[in-house]
């Protein structure tokens, strides 16, 4: 009988709490744990050294069991403007005046006197050093003469290490861009006939890399192709994620796998009432908010609600609730969130809160009035999933793949329309019971997926 | 003895590119064929050198004032000014003559180029008898057309023109008149050339069998696609377009392994795409290899690729590619002058990036193709021993007309 092998790399080397991709992972693994005999469920794991080795079955349990435990004290949640890291001219400039502190007094400021004209002579020669160290380089490496990188699977005769046999089934779920060899694994796959599924979350890096970190578009379209000749089957979590993941194979040229849409679970684990809660959920659970889960980067838009609050507080509209963000910082939001920490027309309205429990999560997103998702570009749309699995109404973003999540029952805001989103917030703060009656539409008609639903979607 | 002159405008003592190639397979054959040989290559000084050159190769001086046309700097002209400088007098014409043999029978102008200098010659009463064969490579006034259009030069209509007069006066001047492909007959015998011969490009057979280590751990193991060209411009312009910018098409073990100067054309090239990550994992860039490590290359490759946009005449590198025995992609350009292979079940034309993108993807997961005993018999006719043999009957007898004169 053939073996199904579901990689666990992800979450061995994951140490906080689990987020969207982890998560997926994390409960695939829980589901293969507790599956009965009918199919055998190994576990693996892949490092560039040892190749792919097999994980026992108690080691996936204790690392879900700290996954899911996992609750981190927190000293400050007050929205904190990011250190600002002196650069080098800062620094050449501080040790400058220090020495020249050595100098009498009198003689201090006759040697700036004779340092600030020459301000530009120092900065030219320092530019002069900089070529030439460029020239040095192109010297020594002319450009044209392309080095080719290879990896150790081209050039020796090293083997690949796999415990997988003939004909297995192999699954991979997590941050396989970054932790995969994928030129390694289609070896394995062609000596095996190994049966490979892998798992499309977006293809976001590539279709708007400029929401990304750093220029990934390249690195992510090799992933995709890669995984595109890999893989038997990929998971898409939406249509918008699978059309878009096809359209971009075939610009590509690569083959194109199976297509399977899979609905990601969207309840979170149940809360341990011993666990405790930090002083600063406490401190809003008791107050009308509203939230809006998720990492503060720019294609989550955290902006046009920061813009929508403070129209609505210019306007001086009332019984406005709490702005609760819940998320890290992510790249490039440094001048947002020195915003967010210097206006004062927002301050105690709008509340950053970071590294948050699960625990903390289901008793944010139980006490919230509603909840808001303005995101610019999606895969899915885990938050307003979340968000309806308990019953809260979601305020959400025409964009992309959010609409697929709930259809009719929520209403849908262009990402960039400001006006729309303050309207639609005012709407509601005058008319409470609008909220009241799409919560009931939501409790009769939204069926949330299950994560075991999930994963017996893939595993089975 | 019978004495035949060539006359062309680069040296040919190490054939690499194609034009060079074909050089030196007329040169060989009719020295083959019982004709006493001299060739004078009049060659950009800046690029041959040493063991490059031949005994009597004259330099085009990289500081002569003919480097101007019409007092101009114009790019990628340097073959047609070429010309100028051979047939004046004041450029290197007195030095030609000076290397000139005693007797001449033919003079062959490979190219349109050195027209004007092979009129110059035969006008000089000792040779005012000799033959003058024309040998095109290609329709080269549509051809520099094509590369001074992509490389954006302005007002190059009087370039133009003046290339293709002297191409038509070649043409109906010269006694016997020869082109590669048969487009290229039909057009020059629109012009009001009664005969046009049909004289090829062809390969030299190399050792299919040769088979070492070093290039078993060099090339990838799996099934890869191989593609072999020079610097000539034509041969790099249009890849990123042909290939759609990704060679993603490509599985992750294997690679488009490029041999030739055009290497680093391009990998310039392959930077430019949006998709030069995947595109450089892709690549093995092999550069100029010696005909030993050449033909193991060759003998190694699953595909051959013929990524060529523009041009006339035909290609050297597909006579190779076809002989190879050996899956063949390639645009339809690529194909001129070898039609008749086009629907062998091992040649894919491609006038897309999908059918570049589904043709690689289905050769490289095939096995190795088998030849039918007649492509067998098909493929030795792309030998240089056969696409050169009318020519070179050709010009004999008209040898044989002029002596019983």
């Amino acid at each position: 009988m053939n073996n199904t092998w579901l990689d666990v790399t992800t979450i061995l080397g994951w140490h906080r709490s689990a987020v969207g991709i982890v998560r997926t992972e994390v409960e695939c693994a829980t589901y293969a744990l507790n599956m009965s005999n009918e199919k055998l469920i190994k576990f693996c794991a892949y490092n560039p050294k040892d190749g792919y080795y097999e994980v026992n079955a108690d080691v996936v349990r204790i690392t879900i069991e700290k996954i899911n435990g996992h609750v981190k004290n927190k000293k400050n949640n007050e929205v904190v403007a990011p250190l600002r890291k002196s650069d080098i001219k800062t620094k050449v400039k501080a040790n400058v005046l220090k020495l020249i502190q050595i100098f009498p007094v009198r003689a201090q400021r006759k040697i700036i006197n004779f340092l600030l004209p020459r301000r530009e002579a120092v900065h030219s020669f320092l530019t002069s050093l900089r070529y030439c160290k460029l020239a040095l380089k192109q010297w020594m490496k002319p450009a044209g003469s392309f080095r080719q990188q290879h990896s150790y699977l081209e050039t020796s005769t090293a083997e690949v290490k796999f415990p997988f046999q003939h004909g297995d089934e192999y699954i991979s779920l997590g941050l396989d861009w970054d932790q995969k060899d994928f030129h390694y694994l289609y070896l394995i796959k062609k000596k095996l006939n190994l049966k490979v599924k892998l798992f499309c979350y977006d293809v976001i890096p590539v279709k708007l890399p400029h929401l990304c970190v750093g220029d990934v578009a390249g690195k992510f379209s090799h992933y995709f192709s890669n995984v595109a000749w890999c893989a038997d089957e990929i998971f898409c979590i939406s249509k918008c994620s699978r059309d878009d993941l096809k359209e971009l194979l075939i610009q590509l040229g690569t083959p194109i796998p199976k297509l399977t849409i899979v609905k990601l679970g969207c309840e979170l684990p149940i809360h341990n009432e011993s666990v405790a809660v930090s002083i600063e959920v406490q401190n809003i659970l008791d107050k009308k908010y509203l939230l809006f889960v998720s990492t503060i980067e720019r294609r989550k838009n955290h902006e046009v609600l920061y813009k929508a609050y403070t129209r609505l507080i210019d306007n001086d509209v009332d019984g406005l609730p709490l702005l609760v963000f819940v998320g890290m910082p992510g790249w490039g939001m440094n001048d947002f969130i020195t915003d967010l920490s210097l206006d004062p027309r927002i301050k105690g309205k709008i509340i950053q809160l970071n590294n948050i429990s699960d625990p903390e999560l289901t008793l944010l997103y139980k006490n919230a009035w509603f909840t808001l998702y303005p995101s610019l570009y999606e895969g899915w749309g885990l938050p307003v999933a979340e968000s309806l699995a308990f019953g809260k109404y979601c305020l959400a973003s025409s964009a992309a793949s959010v609409p697929e999540v709930a259809g009719d029952l929520l209403d849908y805001i262009d990402p960039w329309d400001v006006l729309g989103w303050a309207e639609k917030i005012r709407y509601f703060i005058e008319n409470p019971d609008a909220i009241t009656q799409r919560e009931k539409r939501i409790e009769a008609e939204y069926k949330s997926t299950k994560w075991s639903e999930t994963a017996a979607s893939i595993l089975n | 003895m019978k004495n035949i002159l060539f006359l062309s405008t680069y040296s040919f003592a190490k054939p690499r590119h194609g034009g060079q190639i074909r050089l030196h397979q007329l040169v060989k054959k009719f020295n083959e064929d019982g004709w006493r040989t001299r060739s004078i290559a009049v060659y950009e000084q800046e690029s041959f050198i040493g063991d490059e050159l031949g005994t009597y190769d004259v330099p085009f001086p990289v500081d002569s004032s003919f480097r101007l046309f019409n007092g101009r700097n114009i790019p990628l002209i340097n073959d047609l000014l070429t010309g100028y400088y051979a047939a004046s007098q004041k450029g290197g014409f007195d030095k030609i003559v000076s290397n000139l043999p005693d007797k001449i029978d033919v003079i062959y102008v490979e190219q349109c180029w050195m027209w004007e200098t092979a009129i110059k010659i035969r006008n000089i009463p000792k040779f005012n008898k000799s033959i003058i064969v024309f040998g095109s490579q290609n329709i080269e006034y549509l051809l520099k057309e094509d590369i001074l259009k992509q490389y954006d030069v302005k007002e190059t209509e009087d370039v133009i023109n003046a290339i293709k007069t002297t191409e038509i006066n070649a043409t109906l001047g010269a006694d016997i008149v020869a082109a590669v492909t048969k487009n290229d007959a039909e057009l020059m015998m629109r012009w009001g050339r009664d005969e046009v011969i049909l004289a090829p490009n062809g390969i030299e057979p190399w050792e299919k069998k040769a088979l070492t280590e070093k290039w078993s751990e060099k090339l990838p193991k799996s099934p890869w696609m191989l593609y072999i060209a020079s610097a000539h411009p034509p041969n790099f312009t249009s890849f990123n377009k042909i290939i759609g910018d990704t060679l993603a098409c490509i599985p992750p073990d294997s690679k488009l392994v490029i041999a030739g100067s055009v290497c680093e054309h391009i990998y310039r090239e392959i930077l430019k795409s949006k998709w030069a990550n995947i595109n450089i994992s892709r690549l093995e860039l092999l550069y100029v290899l010696d005909d030993v490590d050449l033909a193991e290359v060759k003998n190694r490759a699953h595909i051959y690729f013929l990524p060529i946009e523009h041009g006339g005449g035909s290609n050297l590198k597909t006579a190779e590619a076809l002989y190879s025995g050996k899956y063949v992609i390639g645009t339809n350009s690529a194909f001129r002058g070898f039609e008749n292979y086009i629907n062998c079940t091992r040649v894919s034309v491609i006038t897309s990036p999908q059918e570049f993108f589904s043709a690689t993807r289905e050769a490289l997961l095939s096995p190795v193709p088998e030849l039918t005993k007649s492509e067998q018999y098909d493929i030795e006719g792309l030998t240089w021993g056969r696409t050169l043999e009318n020519i070179s009957l050709k010009v004999s007898e008209a040898y044989e007309v002029l002596i019983n004169e």
